[in-house]
């Protein structure tokens, strides 16, 4: 059942390190009364091996319909979604189901995650009992030991259902579920915006932790650009549908050059810093249906000239590894 | 004189597990034109206590355990339900996390707007009109008179909280409870929202009471902050105050859990282990120090009262002592700690 | 099926908790005498041919219409025959065509329910739009044209009133299906790469059931009304095999001499439909609180 599965990744994994790479992916939803809304408008992305890229953007921008896109939850209406050099929305159900094993998912609300009828080391267990042929002695220690790793004491969790548990506890349970097959990708959806800030924290350092034991490479979609800093060693900002900037972790945050990553930025309230008297971004994130022409922030952008109502900008890179959509980026 | 004084407000919830403190023994007053800033995680009572001011609380299971709110010489908690009606949504207001749950589905806005000011003010309709007009431009809401025909899911999420706080400002209220007005909101929106609130309050000289979990939220609009766990205020000070001395390990842990911006990637968070305490079972003793780094044997004996070191209080047998160089404090637990 | 059995061997004791949950809501009267009152006509209904019953066929044509006394606790009818034992095997019928017609709509409705939901579109649209024309026919008049079409008896009663059952419990599973769809456990199930059976039977289902059984316990009263009803009319049970329907109208006429005839089967209907009533609405209750809970 794997073997051509192992040798297409070995082979991708000599050629190149790139572990996931979205091209041109646009995802339509039609809604009930029968518009058709555009929630991701060609996305091109790379997450190589090892690397956590930060998917950041507020709500409606289209990253969680993204994250799901590319792991064919539904499939994207067009693009392609290439993971282990394969190209995911042309392979066939049973060659897709397979590669799902390497592909996992943490999911925003820890509660609905789990299924409330079904007990911590089922739940933990399902992804081994659905791809492994291992005895069950086997699957149990191997669970055991994912609970572990993420800080329950197998024996006491076992049998417990997920409403015994905290929403924290819960985001452990899911993460244990979800790294359990050692994944080549894990997607993380906002997995610690429902979580209090000191769960928070506790579950930051965790991934942290999995991360460098299970070798995992990550996509980590979230709206809280403080999060998305402390994870990821990339980011990818999303406004509308569009990436508008990408690049390293530190050359972004010390130094945007879209005028929607610098708002973003100087929205971050903290301790130290007094309510400025103007706020950094107004007005109101325009409808989806009806996206502006042009570059599509320009509605709300300080620089906007009547070029930007003209011509799309490209997504381009202004310096090696950091790309900006903007035709009059932050200098 | 302070718009409002809160003198020993306890509030519990009789369930089938036993009696839950959700509010015990808060003590805070706000003056006019003043934010009191109130934080802390969830569960720790806070968003009770926003509603045990005006009385919101269903009793039962909600019983009120004792405490006087001072409003303009009279106490909140005594007065009769029909008295109270008239001072909620008039002189005192209050807006939610969830501006969706607190407008009503199905009347238009401007109906709704129109209602607060014909209940309180006795307008009549066109009047009402005009005034809700005025009121959302004041807000933020442009193009007026189409929008009150609307109803609230044709508005975005900022929108609809602009709409609710056009309908707490709606009777020139003299004070404002604002119960996690932006945590549903993005960052930009949530920022546009904290300057709106930040301008009417200067406009109108109220008083306003801020809750939220978010540290950055509170700090960027109260003077004053006070800190919730399990129920109690364990610490309060004027804004700069409470972060440049903070005394109380809890706030720490708090100010730490957050990911610095400032920080490089991957930086290992100082995540406070454990979680609160279950209201209904609230530990003996200090109920931070199952989770303190500081505690010792003494924490877990007595209960910390709440005392004050000028303007700034603290509830801790073991507070961080910023006159030595490091911390934690002492080893020995007897000469670190001030008698009560 | 895998042998799960072996790795979730430490389950056994916390599994008897809900039990014991289920007890301590119930301890006020009502349900606690629902609950014996069932228990007593069921084991007596089951264990009618052994307990030393008089004949429920043959009557004493000596002994017609006797009220009750010490010799026959319920009187006789008009044949002469004991009604406390034609009571108790009519009991048998009622039970057997509750449970079983319940059985059926449970079985049958739920999987269409659980299918339409899930898959939507057009097997969402066939399925519910076959059960939107069962719903159509006034539903007695549909079981008399489906009975008499297949002629009366114990098993085509059953069945009739199991096909009527279908749709709504069809219902209850689609919408139900619909909301745990959306959850994100399943699609957690989804992008683990589960095939759909697995994701139905294990993820969905489960979740199914509370609104399931506790609609089923509340209809079990509504089938033993309906096999009444068939009865009545002659269409239950062939005579001279007793129904608590069938002895209500075979003794009707003799109503103003021998009441006991007519009222003793109706009670014993009545004390059981009530009881059922009860149980599921505790039931219904219990199944609240636990979803609360999650």
């Amino acid at each position: 059942m794997s073997g051509s599965d192992t040798t297409s990744r070995a082979a991708a994994s000599a050629g190149e390190q790139i572990v996931l790479r979205v091209v041109d992916l646009v995802r339509d939803y039609e809604r009930s009364d029968g518009l058709r809304l555009q929630a991701v408008s060609g996305v091109n992305l790379v997450v190589r091996r090892g690397e956590t890229l930060g998917l950041v953007g507020e709500s409606g921008c289209g990253k969680s319909s993204l994250g799901r896109a590319i792991l064919q939850l539904p499939p994207p209406t067009s693009g392609a979604v290439f993971f282990e050099g394969q190209d995911l929305t042309k392979l066939d159900r049973g060659t897709l189901r397979r590669c799902r094993r390497h592909l996992q998912m943490v999911f925003q609300d820890p509660i609905s995650s789990l299924n409330p009828r079904r007990r911590v080391g089922e739940i933990v267990a399902e992804p081994l009992r659905i791809w492994d042929a291992a005895p069950s002695e086997e699957i149990r220690r191997r669970v055991c030991e994912v609970l572990e790793i993420v800080g329950f004491s197998p024996e006491e969790v076992w049998d417990r259902k997920p409403h015994e548990f905290s929403g924290g506890q819960c985001q452990r349970i899911s993460l244990a579920r979800a790294v359990v097959l050692t994944p080549a990708l894990l997607i993380c959806d906002e997995p610690v915006s429902a979580l209090d800030a000191s769960v928070q924290a506790q579950i930051l350092n965790l991934l942290q932790e999995m991360k460098t034991r299970y070798r995992l490479t990550m996509m980590f979609i979230s709206h809280d650009l403080a999060v998305v800093k402390n994870v990821s060693d990339r980011v990818a900002v999303m406004y509308l549908g569009k990436i508008v900037e990408t690049g390293p972790t530190e050359l972004i945050y010390r130094r945007p050059r879209h005028h929607y990553t610098r708002a973003l930025m100087d929205s971050i309230l903290t301790v130290q810093s007094k309510l400025p008297e103007q706020e950094a971004l107004a007005g109101e994130l325009p409808s989806a249906l009806d996206p502006p022409g042009g570059c599509r922030f320009r509605t709300r952008c300080p620089r906007c000239e009547a070029k930007c109502a003209q011509l799309e900008p490209p997504l381009a890179d202004i310096e090696q590894g950091h790309a900006v959509a903007c035709h009059f980026p932050i200098p | 004189m302070p718009a409002i004084n809160i003198r020993g407000l306890s509030t519990h919830f009789r369930t089938p597990r036993g009696v839950v403190r959700a509010v015990q023994d808060v003590s805070f007053s706000v003056g006019a034109g003043r934010t009191l800033g109130i934080v802390g995680e969830s569960g720790c009572g806070k968003s009770v206590l926003s509603r045990s001011i005006l009385r919101l609380v269903p009793e039962p299971p909600g019983i009120r355990a004792g405490g006087e709110v001072l409003f303009e010489g009279r106490d909140l908690q005594r007065l009769d339900e029909s008295a109270l009606r008239d001072i909620r949504g008039s002189a005192i207001a209050m807006i939610f996390q969830d501006p969706m749950t607190s407008l009503n589905p199905v009347l238009t806005i401007g109906r709704q707007i129109g209602e607060v000011l014909e209940r309180h003010l006795a307008y009549n309709r066109s009047k009402a009109r005009t005034r809700a007009v005025e009121l959302l431009e004041t807000v933020g809401v442009q193009c007026g008179p189409k929008r009150l025909d609307e109803y609230p899911h044709q508005l975005s999420g900022g929108m609809r909280q602009r709409v609710t706080i056009a309908m707490a400002l709606a009777c020139r209220p003299r004070l404002l409870i604002a119960d996690e007005p932006t945590t549903a909101l993005d960052a930009t929106v949530q920022m546009q929202i904290l300057i709106l609130l930040k301008r009417l309050q200067r406009e109108t000289g109220m008083a306003m009471i801020f809750i939220s979990h978010d540290l950055g939220a509170v700090a960027s609009v109260a003077d004053e902050i006070a800190v919730m766990y399990a129920g109690r205020i364990v610490e309060k000070a004027p804004r700069a105050d409470l972060f440049e001395s903070m005394r109380m390990p809890y706030t720490q842990a708090l100010l730490r859990a957050r990911p610095d911006l400032d920080a490089p990637p991957h930086m290992r968070l100082g995540a406070l282990e454990g979680r609160p305490p279950d209201l209904a079972r609230i530990p003996e003793g200090c109920a931070f120090a199952p989770r303190c780094s500081h505690a010792d044997a003494h924490c877990r004996i007595g209960a910390p009262p709440l005392r004050a070191d000028g303007g700034h209080s603290f509830a801790c047998w073991k507070p961080i002592d910023h006159a030595l160089p490091a911390e934690p404090v002492r080893a020995n637990g007897d000469d670190g700690s001030p008698k009560p | 099926m895998r042998s799960a059995a072996s790795v979730l061997r430490p389950a056994q004791e916390r599994r008897r908790a809900p039990a014991l949950l289920w007890l301590r809501v119930h301890a006020t009267p009502a349900p606690v005498l629902a609950t014996a009152w069932l228990v007593l006509i069921v084991l007596a209904a089951i264990a009618a041919p052994w307990i030393g019953l008089r004949s429920p066929i043959d009557g004493d044509l000596m002994d017609t219409l006797t009220p009750p006394n010490a010799d026959y606790w319920f009187g006789t009818d008009s044949l002469g025959r004991d009604i406390f034992s034609r009571s108790i095997y009519g009991a048998r019928v009622s039970f057997f065509v509750a449970t079983g017609s319940v059985s059926i709509g449970l079985l049958f409705g739920g999987a269409l329910g659980l299918a339409a939901g899930y898959f939507s579109g057009v097997v969402d649209r066939i399925v519910m739009g076959a059960m939107t024309v069962v719903l159509c026919f006034p539903a007695l008049i549909l079981a008399i044209a489906i009975v008499s079409n297949l002629g009366p008896g114990l098993g085509n009663v059953t069945i009739t009133i199991g096909f009527l059952f279908v749709p709504a419990f069809a219902r209850i599973g689609r919408a139900n299906t619909l909301v745990f769809r959306e959850r994100e456990f399943v699609l957690a199930a989804q992008a683990l790469g589960a095939m759909v059976p697995r994701i139905l039977l294990r993820e969905i289902l489960p979740n199914l059931m509370p609104a399931l059984l506790s609609y089923a316990l509340v209809m079990l009263s509504v089938a033993i009304l309906a096999e009444a009803a068939l009865g009545f009319l002659g269409l239950s049970v062939r005579p001279p095999e007793p129904s608590w329907g069938g002895m209500v109208a075979s003794e009707r006429g003799n109503l103003g001499e021998a009441p006991h005839a007519v009222f003793i089967p109706a009670l014993l209907m009545f004390l059981s439909v009530l009881a059922i009533n009860i149980l599921g609405e505790r039931a219904r209750r219990w199944f609240d609180i636990k979803s609360q809970a999650l």
